[in-house]
């Protein structure tokens, strides 16, 4: 009889297994970019260099960027704004994806998003292009939603370029490069990633921007 | 089934937009660009997660939620005016004949060997030359067999929705990493692919590591194209496709589609 009782039993449990290797199978990718505004700060450079430099010491290595507050003056004040209030200081590059850009400067260690001054205006049109080593602002769907949150280019990213002063056509904001750590950057995106709460292409082990300094 | 496809004029092939319910910006962008395909492509072929999971073509024949029902009116558009073909993928393997019917699509051959005005293009969702990946292969080899499928498959679909809700559910509650890394195909199962195939070009997806990698195989010059993965939930967004026409194919990258 309990050969008999076996294959009765057998489908029951492997439909279990089967669902479960299913339900496995279907992780779900999701994430939305929250975005927090906080009263705005208006910030005016104070007699700023046209090509202010900033220091990132990250736990993988230092990153020096020059950023170009001659063609994107608004974005360069705003970036110096969070440089100088310690913003950056303790936040992660929460979105690395190798060939495409390495985002940070919103999130936390533990996946928080920070809370920001008010969003700036788009300054795309400027001319510069996001290719390889570029900084960028990142930002929501509104064409000018940026906050903190920038990226650096790891590929010349034409499509990330302004082609028109449309929702679609706005690109995304290049305002500086990396002039020194670029092997520090190339460690950043090829670290491995996955997906953490709602958000994908998560390093897997914190990629940490310890301390984000104006070099005078 | 032969596997040989003839196409001539444009033919654009695009793969892993990965829709699912949560995914309303990334749809917005495929739809635009089924929009586009269809007045500008002669050909159009979505090889392989164009869903982020399929849990049998019933789910889209019964009540589809509106996320899906709008993709496959824009997918009835397209074949309305062009040849459309769609191929499975990884995540949305159980996509069948009923669905093809449904949308008015054929379902594409694995590989598919595509006769262009480019030349003879091998193309395929690429997933199977990811052979490092033991554990996936294993699973892949399990979830493949028609058995395994039609048993599945045989699930009332509330009790397929609920298994897909519940991993949902499970995947957003989490705040724990998932192991979503997709390891990158193995050189020598593209080396043989391209011998076994005697192509030149071979398109896949999968890997979402979109690029042009020129190689020799047995001292003949080849290509390999990745295309592009679609994420438009996040900012900067990307997603792109492949034209293929009688000046060679094309990488189109874009953050938007129109």
């Amino acid at each position: 009889m309990a050969f008999i009782s076996i294959p009765l039993h057998t489908p029951g449990r492997w439909l279990r297994i089967l669902s479960l290797v299913f339900a496995s199978s279907l992780a779900l990718c999701l994430g939305g970019l929250a975005q927090a505004a906080a009263p705005s700060t208006p910030t005016e450079g104070s007699s700023m260099s046209t090509t202010p430099r900033v220091k990132l010491l990250t736990n993988k290595g230092e990153i020096l960027i020059e950023l170009d507050a001659a063609k994107a003056p608004k974005t360069t004040a705003n970036f110096l704004t969070y440089v100088k209030e310690g913003f950056y200081d303790g936040t992660i590059f929460h979105r690395v994806i190798n060939n495409f850009m390495v985002q940070g400067g919103g999130f936390d260690a533990g996946m928080k998003q920070k809370q920001t001054h008010a969003p700036i205006e788009n300054e795309a049109d400027n001319g510069l292009k996001n290719n390889r080593y570029t900084l960028a602002m990142a930002r929501t769907a509104d064409p000018h939603s940026a906050t903190a949150q920038f990226f650096i280019n790891v590929a010349d990213n034409d499509f990330l370029n302004f082609t028109a002063p449309t929702p679609n056509g706005w690109g995304y904001a290049v305002f500086g490069k990396v002039v020194e750590g670029t092997d520090v950057v190339d460690a950043i995106k090829v670290a491995k990633t996955g997906n953490k709460g709602f958000h994908q292409d998560v390093p897997t082990e914190d990629i940490v921007i310890e301390k984000a300094t104006v070099v005078e | 089934m032969s596997n040989d496809i003839t196409l001539a004029g444009a033919v654009w092939v695009a793969s892993d937009i990965h829709l699912g319910p949560d995914t309303p910006e990334t749809a917005r962008a495929f739809h635009q660009f089924l929009d586009q395909a269809r007045t500008q492509a002669n050909a159009l072929i979505l090889c392989g997660d164009i869903f982020d999971a399929w849990i049998g073509d019933d789910f889209a024949l019964r009540d589809p939620p509106g996320w899906l029902a709008c993709s496959l009116d824009k997918l009835k558009q397209v074949s309305a005016g062009i040849p459309l073909w769609i191929g499975r993928g990884n995540r949305d393997f159980l996509m069948g004949e009923r669905l093809m019917a449904l949308t008015g699509a054929s379902l594409l051959p694995e590989p598919a060997c595509l006769h262009t005005d480019a030349g003879k293009i091998l193309l395929t969702h690429g997933d199977e030359y990811c052979t490092a990946d033991a554990g996936y292969q294993r699973f892949r080899r399990i979830v493949r067999r028609p058995c395994v499928q039609r048993l599945f498959l045989a699930l009332s679909l509330k009790l397929r929705r609920g298994i897909a809700d519940w991993a949902r559910r499970r995947s957003m509650a989490s705040n724990r990493y998932k192991a979503a890394h997709i390891m990158d195909v193995d050189p020598a199962a593209i080396e043989q692919a391209f011998a076994r195939h005697g192509a030149r070009t071979l398109v896949h997806g999968h890997t979402h590591r979109p690029a042009v990698h020129s190689l020799t195989v047995n001292g003949t010059a080849c290509t390999r194209i990745v295309l592009p993965d679609w994420d438009y939930e996040h900012q900067p967004a990307r997603g792109g496709w492949l034209v293929i026409g009688a000046d060679g194919p094309r990488l189109v990258q874009a953050s938007k589609s129109s």
